[in-house]
């Protein structure tokens, strides 16, 4: 008979190494934190890291609502202010909130024992990542402190190499050091897929989160090193007085754009295949049912990591590329939505007849359908070329990305921050006070960002100070929104911190999952697993069923096996 | 959880023999594997990374076929062909030291290390000594270009400028060894610096990382249960070599 | 697929060791191509310069990678991931070039406006009591 006991007492580190505690307290003091190689713990810390970043990049996204109330300054009277205000808004939220969430936080701690594994490929390579991030962090808080950041998030040149006295060679450096943290990471999680899966599970027995991980790091070894060059090459334009993009001295700024843009367009789908992969797992989860099409959403995720490199170019349409590009760029666009629309599809059969909890990370797994609904449709209107001339750098533009990146990716790590919490911290949130939340951020989000689809067809254009006052209506509506999501957003983390502060209480399997990281305790112990798991089918939602006595899932005896750890190979 | 098995117990114990083992792979073999194809993905990565500029000069070249080919004359392809050979014997040393550290060689690694990094050193020494000349004839990047500075002594005194005040070039005279010269050369030379410049400083970190391996190698750290960082850095530094297989005919032997 | 049995000792067979007669076989043959890469230059006129040069960069690429870094001896996932890589390179180089190479048309314009001028003959710019140096010095003029 198989149970699985809760434990409530921090158990002791045992003198043979192999300590039994779990892995929050199994080590005590700041240098058993700082310089672990447990990839639990560097999540964590992750955690730590992204969220402080997010409320960083919050509070100016705040003060950007509250300054567009009024077509004319009122709070902000500097346009230089306003400039630096939406571009360090967007380099943060990129860069040290979206960009490392989901695998940074999420990946790092699931994904080994998703694989029956007791850590990631390189343990110190991940330190080092992590390290890598909070030093990037520094950097560009550093250039925020000294000279700050008006180039926008894009540093188009000459502007940001000759004419902006801003601190623009700090803050290249600290993106240029935090990409270096994101390839990494992607190359960990690379060949630990490759490596250390178990006996029984090939890639189309694992999980489909680790897919999406996979795509994800894929682009993160491909794209990054792409960015790294073109924020050296800002770098060394503007210390040393390089050309290779000025005009003046016979360069192209259109090659920056070119440069930029090929890391830049498949870095957003490193921020949107990760949270496709938690979506897929809480639909199932929540659902309690096998997954809907599991090769066509693996090979979906794949499709979309490798399209993603062929599209940069639309974000060019009007910068003076040629007629030829532009078209074969359009034509190409429109084809990356095809495995994009499949998943959703997917995602919806998998609920069809489903048994369906509206627990509250399946409150942010359906937010995620329906925004990221509207923020891939409103892409295809900006991938249509005629459409694109009007459109561009208008409101419509930012409604469309913060719907796919905030909408969408980050939701989908709202989601699978509170699927995960109780296996991360071993307790329980108020479930009201998070379905609460999530409903606070939906309400909150669409009010905001919906009315600057319609202020950006009408013209208004972005990053502007300034505006005529035809769009108030839509900026006062949009700034209640932000202010709506902003509260909510308050709900959310003081619900979850103040879980921090009970006993542990959370089961091994609250939710019912069918992954491997739900057959180890609440929170896991130091090396994941103390004997070789069992491997399970991570979709066979039947095995696993409500057992009263332990008040937790758990799977059947020998049922939704791949392989018994080594026992019967 | 049912019982362990005396079987995984075995293997447990086994792992906990082997010193250069981590506690995480299986056995050696995967160890291995993952640490190759690790190393792998980040020669990837450097690739993409330089292939920026090879990009940029792809484009300006297409673009401005003149310009590469008068600038191309400014280059000593005497001493690239030395570098480049020098590069390549360096990856002779280099792969023999692999094989020195696979067989257990404590000697020949550590000769073939420090041949590997005496050859590393010498295209540091060349390279150098070339930067050095450009500083001095004006052939620098983008806005610091001077046309003046390279033509003859001859004709800079006809044109009024003394080369050996080492005062600064009138502008006049600059505008007229531009014009001698039919353009500036600060694109060429910018894709120039920013070329070996980024491949010189990836050949200083090749070399950081081999002093590591002759310091460990010099302990005993090295053998042949335990050789996988001296592939890896062998690894590094063939690219780097190979890097340097594209940059020579692309800079030094353009007619 | 994880191919790994618990190996209860270590026979190291995937270790592949080069012997001493490729690496200098394959030396010898990297240098004769520098060789012939430079002779090349100096002697082949036309379009096919940047080609042939590329081929041979791309034959002494081959050779240090299959052999000084044994991926001709290594598992094929190595050789897919370094290949796999090339293809992206491939895309980026090729469709930016492409893009602005669509500005060659105007900038044939520009240059049949504005040729190459060279400048006037020594005589007409002497200034009156430049100093006299000794030749050479100042000539860098390499080949």
């Amino acid at each position: 008979m198989t149970t699985t006991t809760i434990t409530n007492e921090p158990i002791v580190a045992e003198p043979s190494g192999f300590p039994h505690g779990d892995y929050l307290t199994c080590d005590k003091g700041w240098k058993s934190w700082l310089f672990t190689l447990d990839h639990k713990r560097i999540g964590v810390m992750y955690m730590l890291g992204v969220l402080f970043s997010f409320f960083l990049g919050g509070m100016m996204a705040l003060l950007i609502r509250t300054e567009l109330l009024t077509p004319s300054p009122w709070m902000i009277r500097s346009g230089d202010t306003y400039n630096q205000l939406f571009t360090l808004h967007g380099a943060i939220m990129i860069f040290l909130v979206i960009i490392p969430s989901i695998p940074a936080v999420l990946g790092n701690f699931v994904l080994p024992i998703m694989l029956g594994a007791k850590d990631v490929a390189f343990p110190r390579v991940n330190l080092m990542s992590f390290h890598l991030y909070v030093i990037g962090m520094v950097i560009l808080v550093a250039a925020i402190l000294t000279g700050g950041l008006d180039t926008g998030w894009t540093f188009y040149t000459p502007y940001s190499t000759v004419v902006s006295q801003t601190s623009v060679v700090t803050a290249v450096m600290g993106a240029f050091v935090l990409g270096f943290s994101s390839i990494l990471t992607g190359l960990n999680f690379v060949v630990t897929i490759h490596k250390m899966r178990p006996e029984g599970m090939s890639f189309f027995k694992m999980p489909l989160f680790l897919w999406a991980l996979y795509a994800t790091a894929i682009i993160q070894i491909l794209a990054t090193p792409v960015l790294g060059i073109t924020l050296l090459l800002i770098a060394v334009e503007r210390t040393l007085g390089f050309g290779i993009f000025d005009p003046k001295m016979g360069g192209d700024p259109v090659l920056f754009e070119h440069f930029f843009w090929f890391y830049s367009h498949p870095a957003v789908y490193i921020m949107i295949l990760p949270a496709m992969g938690v979506v897929t797992e809480l639909i199932v989860t929540f659902s309690r049912r096998r997954i809907f099409g599991y090769s066509f959403i693996a090979y979906s995720s794949v499709l979309i990591a490798i399209f993603g490199f062929l599209v940069w170019g639309h974000h060019l349409f009007t910068s003076g590329q040629s007629p030829v590009a532009t078209a074969i760029f359009s034509a190409l666009t429109f084809s990356v939505s095809i495995p994009s629309a499949i998943k959703v599809f997917n995602w919806l059969a998998t609920m069809y007849k489903g048994s369906i909890s509206l627990k509250t990370p399946m409150l942010y797994a359906l937010s995620f359908i329906f925004l990221f609904g509207i923020g891939g449709l409103t892409g295809l209107f900006l991938g249509m070329l005629s459409v694109d001339m009007h459109l561009h750098d208008t409101y419509f533009v930012v409604a469309h990305f913060h719907y796919v990146m905030m909408g969408s990716a980050l939701v989908g790590f709202f989601g699978g921050l509170h699927y995960w919490w109780p296996k991360i911290f071993g307790r329980m949130y108020d479930e009201k006070w998070g379905r609460i939340g999530a409903i606070g951020v939906f309400v909150g989000f669409n009010t905001c960002f919906f009315p600057q689809f319609i202020a950006g067809v009408q013209g208004m254009p972005r990053r502007y100070h300034q505006y005529a006052e035809v769009f108030q209506p839509y900026m006062v509506i949009s700034t209640i929104g932000a202010y709506i999501l902003g509260i909510s957003c308050l709900i959310v983390f003081t619900n979850l911190y103040r879980s921090l502060k009970k006993p542990y209480d959370a089961p091994p399997n609250p939710w019912g999952g069918a992954t491997l990281e739900w057959t180890v305790s609440s929170p896991p112990p130091h090396h994941n697993f103390d004997e070789e798991p069992k491997i399970y089918d991570p979709y066979d939602l039947e095995a696993v069923v409500w057992d009263p006595e332990t008040k937790s899932y758990k799977h059947l005896e020998g049922q939704g096996l791949l392989s018994d750890g080594g026992e019967n190979a | 959880m049912s019982s362990t098995s005396d079987a995984t117990h075995e293997a447990h114990a086994d792992h906990a023999h082997d010193p250069y083992l981590a506690h995480h792979f299986d056995d050696a073999e995967q160890q291995y594997d993952a640490a190759k194809m690790g190393m792998w993905t980040f020669l990837v990565t450097e690739i993409l990374f330089f292939s920026g500029l090879f990009c940029a000069y792809a484009v300006y070249r297409s673009l401005y076929p003149e310009l590469f080919q008068g600038a191309g004359k400014y280059l000593d392809t005497t001493l690239g062909a030395t570098n480049t050979i020098v590069l390549l014997f360096s990856s002779l040393t280099m792969a023999w030291a692999v094989r020195c550290a696979q067989l257990g060689q404590k000697k020949g690694l550590v000769l073939t290390l420090t041949l590997t990094l005496l050859c590393a050193f010498g295209f540091l020494g060349i390279k150098y000594h070339e930067y050095a000349h450009k500083f001095h004839t004006g052939l620098l990047p983008g806005s610091h270009y001077q046309a003046a500075l390279h033509q003859s002594t001859e004709w800079l005194e006809e044109h009024g400028y003394d080369p050996h005040s080492h005062a600064p070039v009138p502008a006049a005279v600059e505008q007229a060894a531009l014009a001698k010269d039919g353009r500036s050369y600060g694109l060429f030379f910018d894709l120039y610096f920013a070329m070996t410049g980024l491949h010189g400083i990836h050949v200083l970190a090749g070399i950081v990382l081999i002093l590591f391996l002759l310091v460990r190698s010099l302990q005993g750290r090295i053998g042949a249960k335990n050789f996988t960082i001296v592939d890896n850095v062998g690894l590094y530094w063939h690219l780097v070599d190979m890097i340097w297989i594209f940059l020579f005919p692309l800079l030094y032997l353009i007619n | 697929m994880s191919e790994h049995a618990h190996a209860e000792h270590d026979d190291r067979s995937y270790v592949h060791v080069s012997s001493p007669q490729t690496l200098i076989a394959v030396f010898l043959a990297l240098v004769a191509l520098t060789i012939l890469t430079v002779w090349v230059a100096k002697h082949e006129v036309g379009r096919f310069d940047l080609l042939v040069a590329m081929a041979i960069a791309i034959v002494k690429c081959s050779l240090v990678m299959g052999f000084f870094m044994h991926l001709k001896y290594d598992r094929a996932m190595n050789r897919l991931v370094f290949f796999g890589s090339l293809l992206f390179f491939a895309f980026f180089l090729g469709i930016t070039t492409l893009d602005l190479d669509s500005s060659k048309p105007e900038i044939e314009d520009f240059r049949i406006e504005n040729p190459m001028i060279k400048a006037p003959a020594a005589s007409d710019s002497v200034k009156p009591g430049a100093a006299k140096k000794e030749a050479g010095t100042g000539d860098h003029e390499k080949k």
